[in-house]
């Protein structure tokens, strides 16, 4: 799941106007790990199960498209011309880039290194609603912090020359 | 960008996600909020966000990962 993230994860973003594109990706893990239950199921040859994850993600994509009736905001024609998926060129994660933001997390000072550090632990299984209470926050002043703490990491990352 | 946008695009960047009774993985309410154009900013900030969690997990695995694994796992 993690070494196929990425590069599903753009392929979606064609629906980003239509659909929430997190959702969209969650549930087609969920599938795919239902799928890889199949014992009769086999993904042999070059990239096959990274294929068909494409496959599963963009059929996520286009129910969440039409349930929505939100059509209009993606080019559907030219996606249904295609059988196949294309896989986006997808630059993978960069050891040193990845050392280099955990070091300019490490050095966030107060309100904002704890909205930011709450929301990176605990963000997947905790509402930012109450993470913001266990900080004693408002969401507003959470989300707020969070956003200062993004601006002074990429500030960081600029110094760094990144 | 104003700031009542950025707080919208920031409400959209978690990876928790919550389910509709029929046990459908839905959006955040604040994303029917956004205007469409403004839904790709949160496309871009949801990136941001998964890069930074993989940066400070052990394991690597972003907020997403752990979401989708916390799934199976309850």
């Amino acid at each position: 799941m993690a070494l196929v993230e990425r590069p599903i994860r753009g392929s979606l973003r064609r629906f980003a106007r239509a659909i929430d594109v997190e959702s969209a990706l969650q549930e087609t893990f969920l599938r795919m790990w239902v799928a890889r239950q199949d014992r009769a199921r086999e993904f042999a040859g070059e990239n096959a199960s990274l294929r068909f994850t494409l496959r599963v993600a963009r059929n996520v994509a286009l129910e969440e498209v039409r349930r929505a009736r939100l059509e209009h905001l993606v080019a559907l024609d030219d996606l249904e011309a295609k059988s196949e998926p294309s896989i986006d060129p997808t630059t993978p994660s960069d050891p040193g880039l990845l050392r280099a933001i955990k070091d300019c997390v490490l050095r966030l000072q107060g309100k904002p290194r704890y909205a930011l550090f709450a929301r990176l632990m605990s963000g997947y299984e905790v509402p930012d609603r109450d993470l913001a209470a266990t900080l004693g926050m408002a969401v507003n002043t959470f989300l707020q912090n969070i956003v200062r703490a993004r601006k002074a990491v990429a500030v960081c990352l600029e110094g760094k020359g990144l | 960008m104003n700031d009542e946008l950025e707080l919208l695009i920031e409400a959209n960047a978690s990876a928790w996600r919550d389910r509709d009774p029929s046990g459908r993985i839905v959006p955040p309410p604040a994303w029917w909020d956004l205007p469409p154009d403004a839904r790709v900013l949160a496309f871009d900030a949801q990136v941001a966000t998964r890069e930074l969690e993989r940066a400070v997990d052990s394991s690597g695995f972003s907020g997403t990962v752990k979401a989708v694994l916390a799934r199976l796992g309850g």
